[in-house]
């Protein structure tokens, strides 16, 4: 996890640089920064977002416990699994500027989890275990600092999740609450511009991305 | 075109970021839910066939101990064997509240013909001096419920024998008896899933076996020998399958080497 944390961090900060790059324009020229209402468009990756999906499937622990009888062992372990993976949260976001200091955002968030598993006699292939959560958020944003190149915010939204759940017994639907609180955002760029986030919730603790301004 | 570059540059570095989430790691084939099963078959007879009726013995030895012992020596004796238990000595009978009882006939029980009736933890058997250091143990079917109830005993053949030096001193592991054990016989696990397993074990040869803690007097580990064993499955599933299992002579880490369905694994 503490890998997974470094890597979104110096690609955070390589997407800073980028993005202040590309809108180095209007930064260097210091003209008056003047709002402009308008929409955007986000596409964010999140590590380690709290949802069904990551909760149910990030801590996996060894067989603690053994069989207790033979007619379990025989029973209950007819298959070995492979490697298990874990998406994250993918959000693509749909925002609307209104004033200088408020914005409103929809994200749609997807978070999956899959692994496959294989007979134990055969060392075939037997089924998939795989998990989806699809999560829609209404988000309000407030930008407490606003410059041609740089904004600072925070927001909060509550919304609704869609949990599939599929392994060799067939598929669970779930419907779940959602909500993502982002104390602190940053976005670095004019039209196209770099995001980092740090948020609780469906979208994430830390999350990066890109945006674009139209 | 600099920046498009950078922008996808990003992308990718992003996708490889998620592309590398992995929670799960595949599963160990060398120790994998196969050899998984003769284990657990070994581990069954071991603790919940075979280690209750050697505790008969076991018990009927300590009780050997307690009654020769004068007053301080079996104070040290209770403290050792039955720290957690009452004793009540009666005129032929020796009762270990809540354990076990013990019924003499007048002889120790390392003379020959010495034959004393053993009660522990639900199992009854006989225990009948053949040699001195030798006995067999005869297991009373009728009245016998394992401690775990869902496995029951169809048959039961058990000789066991305990090293004894020029000076007349059995051999011991710490306070416990070293035993040399050569068992057969069978059982069967209650119904579940739809299924029955039956099992039928034999040593290949004398299978060491010692006390294992002194606060569950009827668990004993076994090193130093091995054991053949048939396991039938009838029911929902049919499956006929042989068991070798193997323990190496070290009583402190035993090695178990289980052969199963073409597959050599160890534990």
């Amino acid at each position: 996890m503490k890998r997974h944390i470094l890597k979104i961090a110096v690609s955070a900060v390589f997407l800073m640089f980028l993005s202040g790059n590309i809108a180095d324009v209007s930064a260097r020229s210091r003209t008056k920064y003047v709002f402009e209402p308008g929409d955007e468009l986000r596409l964010t990756w999140g590590v380690a977002p709290l949802d069904a999906v990551t909760m149910g499937n990030a801590f996996s622990f060894p067989d603690c416990c053994p069989s207790q009888t033979i007619t379990e062992e025989i029973l209950g372990t007819g298959y070995y699994g492979g490697d298990g993976y874990l998406t994250g949260a993918v959000s693509l976001t749909y925002t609307h500027r209104f004033v200088k200091w408020f914005e409103l955002s929809g994200i749609l968030t997807y978070s999956g989890y899959y692994r496959d598993y294989f007979d134990k006699y055969t060392g075939k292939f037997a089924y998939k275990d795989n998990d989806n959560q699809f999560s829609l958020i209404p988000f309000v944003r407030f930008v407490w600092v606003h410059t041609n190149l740089v904004r600072l915010y925070s927001g909060i939204g509550l919304g609704l999740s869609v949990v599939t759940d599929t392994d060799r017994y067939g598929t669970d639907v779930e419907v779940l609450p959602a909500f993502a609180v982002t104390p602190i955002g940053i976005t670095v760029g004019k039209d196209i511009y770099g995001i980092a986030e740090l948020s609780l919730g469906n979208t994430g603790m830390f999350a990066v991305g890109l945006g674009y301004k139209f | 075109m600099r920046n498009v570059i950078g922008i996808c540059l990003a992308a990718v570095v992003m996708s490889v970021m998620m592309a590398g989430c992995r929670v799960d790691e595949r599963e160990n084939m060398d120790t994998s839910a196969v050899g998984r099963e003769a284990l657990t078959v070994y581990q069954v007879t071991s603790e919940n066939v075979l280690s209750p009726v050697l505790a008969t013995l076991d018990l009927a030895l300590k009780a050997d101990m307690y009654v020769k012992a004068d007053e301080y020596e079996r104070y040290r004796l209770e403290n050792m064997y039955f720290e957690d238990y009452r004793m009540m000595f009666y005129d032929g009978r020796l009762e270990v509240v809540d354990y076990g009882d013990v019924f003499f006939d007048g002889k120790t029980i390392w003379e020959e013909g010495a034959s004393w009736q053993v009660a522990c933890r639900g199992v009854e058997s006989d225990i009948v001096c053949t040699a001195p250091g030798e006995w067999d143990v005869n297991l009373r079917l009728l009245y016998t419920e394992l401690p775990v109830s869902y496995y029951s005993v169809d048959s039961m053949r058990m000789h066991v024998s305990v090293d004894i030096d020029s000076s007349g001193t059995a051999q011991m592991y710490g306070n416990e008896y070293l035993y040399r054990m050569e068992a057969s016989g069978a059982y069967a696990e209650d119904q579940r899933g739809g299924i029955v397993v039956k099992v039928a074990f034999e040593t290949v040869s004398p299978t060491g076996a010692v006390c294992r803690y002194a606060g569950r007097p009827e668990s004993f580990h076994f090193f130093d020998g091995g054991f053949d064993m048939h396991m039938d499955i009838v029911g929902n599933l049919s499956r006929s399958e042989d068991i070798k299992v193997e323990l190496s002579p070290s009583i402190s880490s035993t090695l178990i080497t289980t052969r199963y369905k073409g597959r050599v694994d160890c534990w």
